[in-house]
C-alpha cells in the first residue's frame, strides 16, 4: 500500500515536473477562434475565422503590425508613381519559403494571377479589379499575362492599375493577396494545404490540422524575422458555442477568446474585468429599407422610422456590450475620417417622436390607416430582442410592424433579391477605410440592397474612388455620407465593438480596429 | 436466416436511394444557398462558383450527376470547406461519433436495464421510487442543460476534466496519464448517457412487470424454480424485447451524431458536421451524412429484427 502510494506520488511529481519543464522549454499560445477555418488556401478562404490563422502562415508584400497598422511585409520598401497608377515593391533580400527554396517576385506575380484565375474560385477576386485587366482575366476575356503585374527582376514586383486606388496598399495587406508556393500548388492541387504538403513564408508553418478541433502551427525558422518571434507553437481551437468559449477561457484551455455570450457581460465585468477587452471595430449593425417599394419611396416615412429609434437608450439598456449608437454609416473607428452624422443626432427623444408623428401624418398615415410592413430578422436571440424593441418604438407612432423570423441564409437571399420591406443587416469592412462602407450604397453596387439611388452621391463616391489626393477624397466621402444620412436610405443602429477575453499573462496583445493580432508579436508568460 | 437478411438488404437499396432523393430536393428547396454569406459577392464571382459545383444546372440534372458519382463512391468536395472532400469529413467524424455513441449506449443499457429490473422486482418499494425518480429526472433534464452544468463543475471549478478538447488536459489526466485518451470523453458520455439511462430504465421496468404477470412465469414458479432462475432464465429475455427495439434506431441516431452534446463539448463528430452543413447549405456534406445515417438506420433495423428471433422464438423467421 505504502509502496503503491509512493509510486503514485512519484508518478505525479514526475508528470508535474515534466509539465513545468515543457512550459519552460516551449512557449505555446492557445487561441480560440470562432469556427473551423474553411480553407488554409489564402486565395480560396472566405476570411472570418480563417484570416487570423492565414496571417500567421503567410507574409504578403504589405502586412499588419502589432498595433494593427499596415506596414511593409515581404517588401522592404515601395514607391508609387505620381499619377498613382504604378506601384513598385522591392522585396527584402534572401527571402525563402519554409522549405528553403527562394521566394522571388515571380511568386507574387503567380499569386496575383492565381486569384483572378476563375478555376481558383477566389471569393474576393473583385478586391483587386483596380489592377489593369484583372477583371477581364477573371472573366476569361483576357490572358493572365496581360494583367498589370510583373516581376521587373527577382526582387522587384510592379503593379499597374487602371485607375488610382486609394485602398490599394490595404488590399495588398489582405489575406487574399498573400503569396502561395506555385510548385506545391501545382503538384498537389486541392490537397496542397495538407500539413504534409504545405509550404509557407510567414512566421509559422502548419504542423497538424484536426477538423473541428485544433490547428497547430509551429515557428518557421526560415522566416526573415524569426529571431523576434517568441511563441514557438500556436494552437487554434475552433469553438462555435459561446458558452463553451467562456468556460474554456476560464479554465485556461484558451489564452484568448474572440467572443462570449453577450448576456454574460455583467458576470464578465465583475469577475474578469482585467481580461475583458472591448475595442471599436469596423462593423455596423443596421436595418435596410427597400427604397423602391412604396411607401418607403417617401423620405418622410423612412425618416420617421429612423428618427424615432432611441439608440442611446437601447445600447445602454439592451445591448450593453461595448457597441456605440450609430448616427452615421461610417464607424468612428475608421482612421483619418470624421463621419457625417444625421441631423437627428443630439435631438431630444421627445422632440424626435413628435416630429416623426408629424412626418407620418403628412405622408398620409393615421390611426385609421396605419403604416404596416414586415420587419425581417434572422434567428438569433440578440436580433429578436432588437426587432421587438424596434417594433415597440414604432408602435408609439401607430406603426404596425410584423416580425418575420427567418434563417440567416434565407434572410441574405430575400434581402439581395429585393423581396423585403425592412430587414436586419450587418456589415464588416475588410479595409479600415470609409470608402469600404460608403461604396455599398452606390447605384447598382451588389451590396446596395436598399436600392438607394442618388446621382450626386454616386458622383462624389466616384471622385473619392479615383483620386490619389487624400484630403480631397475625405471631403468627397464626407459630402457623400451627408447626402446618405439626410436621405434616410438605411437605419444605422449601432457600430460594433470587438469583444475579446485575453488572459493577463498574454503579453503584446493590442486591441485594434482591424481585430488582427498576429502571433509573431505576442508572448505568453504563463504562470507555472 | 441468411436469405432473409440478404433480401432485407436488397430492399434497403431503393429505400436509401429514396431518402437521398428526398433530402436532395429538401436541401435545394431550403431558402438561401452556400454563397449567400455575410459579404455580397460580385455576380461574376458567384456565377463562377456556382458553375464549379454544378449549381447552375437544372435540379434534375444535378441529381443525376450526384447520384452517378455517389454510386461510384465519390461524394465530391465540401462547398464550404473546399480543402476537404465529403469522404474525408465522414472519415474523421464517424469514429468520434462511434466511440462516443457506443460507449454511452452500452453504459446506458447496462445501467438502465439493471435499474429497471431492480425497480420491477421491488415494485413500489423505496428502491423502485428512487429508480423512477432518477429516470424522470433523466428525461426531464435535457443534455443542453446537463452538459454546461457538468462543464462548470468538473471543468471550470474543479479543473478535473478538459472542457472541450480532445487533448488530455485537466488534473485527472495529469495525475493518471494513462487515462489521457479517455478523459475528453467522460463528460460527453455522461451527458449523452443519462437521458438514455432514463428511457431504458422505464422501458425495461414496464416490460419486466408485464412479463412477471404472464402465465409461463407462474408455471416456472410453480415448478419450484428459484426466483433468481425465474428472472434470469425466463423473464429477462422477454423483458428485453422492447429495449432492443428501442436500441436499434437509438444506436443509429446516437452513432451518426449526438448533435447537441458534440456542439457543447466541441467534439468533431458527425453531428457537428451535419448541423454546420445544413446551416451553411453545404449540400454534398449533408447528403453524404444522410446516406451514412440512412444506411445505419436500415442496418440497425435489420439487426433488431434478427435479434428478435434470437430472443423470442415466436417471431423466428424462415423456420
Amino acid at each position: 500500500m505504502i509502496a503503491r502510494r509512493t509510486l503514485l506520488l512519484a508518478g505525479t511529481s514526475c508528470a508535474l515536473s515534466f509539465a513545468a519543464h515543457a512550459a519552460q522549454a516551449k512557449m505555446v499560445f492557445n487561441r480560440g477562434t470562432a469556427s473551423d477555418p474553411d480553407s488554409l488556401d489564402p486565395h480560396v478562404s472566405g476570411g472570418n475565422s480563417a484570416a487570423a490563422l492565414i496571417y500567421d502562415l503567410y507574409l504578403g508584400l504589405m502586412t499588419v503590425d502589432g498595433k494593427g497598422e499596415i506596414v511593409p511585409g515581404a517588401a522592404e520598401s515601395h514607391t508609387v508613381s505620381t499619377d498613382g497608377l504604378t506601384y513598385t515593391f522591392k522585396l527584402r533580400p534572401n527571402l525563402t519559403w519554409s522549405d528553403g527554396s527562394p521566394l522571388t517576385a515571380e511568386d507574387f506575380v503567380y499569386s496575383a494571377r492565381r486569384v483572378q484565375d476563375p478555376e481558383t474560385l477566389a471569393r474576393y477576386a473583385q478586391w483587386f479589379w483596380s489592377i489593369k485587366n484583372a477583371e477581364a482575366v477573371h472573366s476569361k476575356t483576357a490572358a493572365a499575362e496581360t494583367m498589370g503585374v510583373k516581376a521587373v527582376d527577382a526582387r522587384t514586383v510592379q503593379f499597374t492599375l487602371s485607375s488610382p486606388s486609394p485602398v490599394f496598399l490595404e488590399t495588398l495587406a489582405s489575406f487574399q493577396a498573400l503569396p502561395v508556393p506555385r510548385k506545391v500548388v501545382e503538384k498537389f492541387g486541392r490537397a496542397w494545404t495538407d500539413p504534409a504538403n504545405i509550404v509557407t513564408n510567414g512566421a509559422y508553418t502548419l504542423k497538424e490540422r484536426v477538423p473541428q478541433t485544433r490547428i497547430t502551427l509551429v515557428k518557421n525558422p526560415k522566416f526573415y524575422d524569426a529571431a523576434n518571434v517568441k511563441i514557438e507553437e500556436v494552437n487554434y481551437f475552433p469553438t462555435e458555442n459561446l458558452g463553451t468559449v467562456l468556460n474554456r477561457f476560464r479554465a485556461k484551455e484558451l489564452d484568448i477568446a474572440l467572443n462570449f455570450p453577450p448576456d454574460q457581460i455583467d458576470f464578465i465585468r465583475q469577475n474578469l474585468a482585467k481580461e475583458l477587452h472591448i475595442a471599436p471595430s469596423l462593423g455596423i449593425y443596421y436595418f435596410v429599407i427597400n427604397n423602391t417599394k412604396p411607401p418607403f419611396t417617401d423620405i418622410r416615412v423612412r425618416k420617421a422610422l429612423s428618427m424615432v429609434i432611441d439608440r442611446d437608450g437601447m445600447v445602454q439598456k439592451l445591448f450593453n456590450t461595448g457597441v456605440t449608437p450609430a448616427y452615421s454609416f461610417v464607424p468612428p473607428a475608421v482612421p483619418g475620417y470624421t463621419a457625417s452624422k444625421a441631423s437627428i443626432a443630439g435631438q431630444p427623444q421627445a422632440a424626435r417622436v413628435a416630429e416623426a408623428k408629424k412626418l407620418l401624418a403628412e405622408a398620409g398615415f393615421s390611426p385609421a390607416n396605419p403604416l404596416k410592413f414586415k420587419l425581417t430578422f434572422n434567428t438569433l436571440e440578440e436580433d429578436r430582442k432588437m426587432a421587438v424593441a424596434l417594433a415597440a418604438m414604432w408602435r408609439a407612432l401607430g406603426v404596425e410592424a410584423e416580425l418575420v423570423n427567418v434563417e440567416f441564409r434565407d434572410l441574405q437571399r430575400q434581402v439581395r433579391t429585393g423581396n423585403y420591406d425592412v430587414a436586419r443587416y450587418a456589415y464588416f469592412a475588410p479595409f479600415a477605410d470609409a470608402g469600404a462602407f460608403l461604396n455599398l450604397l452606390r447605384t447598382g453596387d451588389i451590396s446596395n440592397v436598399s436600392k438607394f439611388a442618388n446621382a450626386e452621391f454616386d458622383k462624389l463616391m466616384n471622385e473619392a474612388n479615383t483620386t490619389a489626393d487624400q484630403p480631397k477624397r475625405v471631403a468627397a466621402m464626407q459630402a457623400a455620407e451627408k447626402i446618405l444620412m439626410e436621405s434616410y436610405a438605411v437605419i444605422p443602429i449601432y457600430h460594433y465593438a470587438g469583444r475579446r477575453l485575453v488572459h493577463q499573462y498574454v503579453k503584446g496583445w493590442t486591441d485594434n480596429v482591424r481585430n488582427v493580432n498576429l502571433s509573431r508579436y505576442i508572448a505568453v508568460e504563463r504562470p507555472l | 436466416m441468411t436469405s432473409y437478411a440478404l433480401r432485407r438488404l436488397l430492399i434497403a437499396i431503393p429505400t436509401v436511394f429514396l431518402i437521398v432523393g428526398l433530402s436532395f430536393v429538401l436541401m435545394h428547396t431550403a431558402p438561401g444557398g452556400p454563397f449567400d454569406a455575410d459579404a455580397a459577392l460580385e455576380p461574376a464571382v458567384v456565377a463562377n462558383l456556382r458553375a464549379a459545383y454544378d449549381l447552375d444546372k437544372p435540379l434534375l440534372e444535378q441529381f443525376v450527376i450526384y447520384a452517378g458519382r455517389a454510386m461510384r463512391g465519390e461524394f465530391g468536395p465540401s462547398i464550404v470547406y473546399p480543402d476537404r472532400t465529403v469522404t474525408q469529413i465522414i472519415a474523421t467524424g464517424l469514429p468520434v461519433s462511434l466511440r462516443l455513441g457506443l460507449t454511452a449506449l452500452t453504459l446506458a443499457t447496462l445501467i438502465g436495464g439493471t435499474l429497471g429490473i431492480v425497480g420491477a422486482l421491488k415494485r413500489n418499494s423505496a428502491a423502485d421510487y428512487a429508480v423512477m425518480t432518477v429516470a424522470m429526472t433523466g428525461i426531464a433534464v435535457p443534455s443542453f442543460v446537463l452538459a454546461p452544468l457538468l462543464t462548470l463543475l468538473f471543468g471550470v471549478t474543479l479543473r478535473l476534466l478538459p472542457i472541450a478538447t480532445l487533448e488530455p488536459s485537466g488534473s485527472l489526466a495529469r495525475t493518471y496519464p494513462w487515462l489521457g485518451p479517455y478523459v475528453p470523453y467522460i463528460m460527453p458520455v455522461i451527458a449523452l448517457m443519462l437521458p438514455q439511462v432514463a428511457v431504458i430504465a422505464r422501458l425495461s421496468r414496464a416490460a419486466m412487470i408485464e412479463v412477471l404477470n404472464q402465465a409461463y412465469i407462474r408455471t416456472a414458479r410453480a415448478k419450484g424454480l428459484t426466483e433468481n432462475r425465474v428472472v434470469t432464465r425466463h423473464a429477462l429475455r422477454a423483458a428485453l424485447l422492447p429495449v432492443v427495439s428501442y436500441l436499434g434506431p437509438a444506436v443509429a441516431s446516437v452513432v451518426t451524431g449526438a448533435v447537441v452534446v458534440e456542439q457543447i463539448f466541441q467534439l468533431p463528430g458527425m453531428g457537428r458536421f451535419f448541423i454546420q452543413g445544413a446551416l451553411n447549405r453545404d449540400y454534398p456534406v449533408v447528403l453524404g451524412i444522410v446516406i451514412v445515417f440512412a444506411g445505419a438506420v436500415v442496418l440497425m433495423n435489420l439487426v433488431v429484427d434478427l435479434l428478435y428471433g434470437v430472443l423470442d422464438p415466436k417471431v423466428r423467421v424462415d423456420q
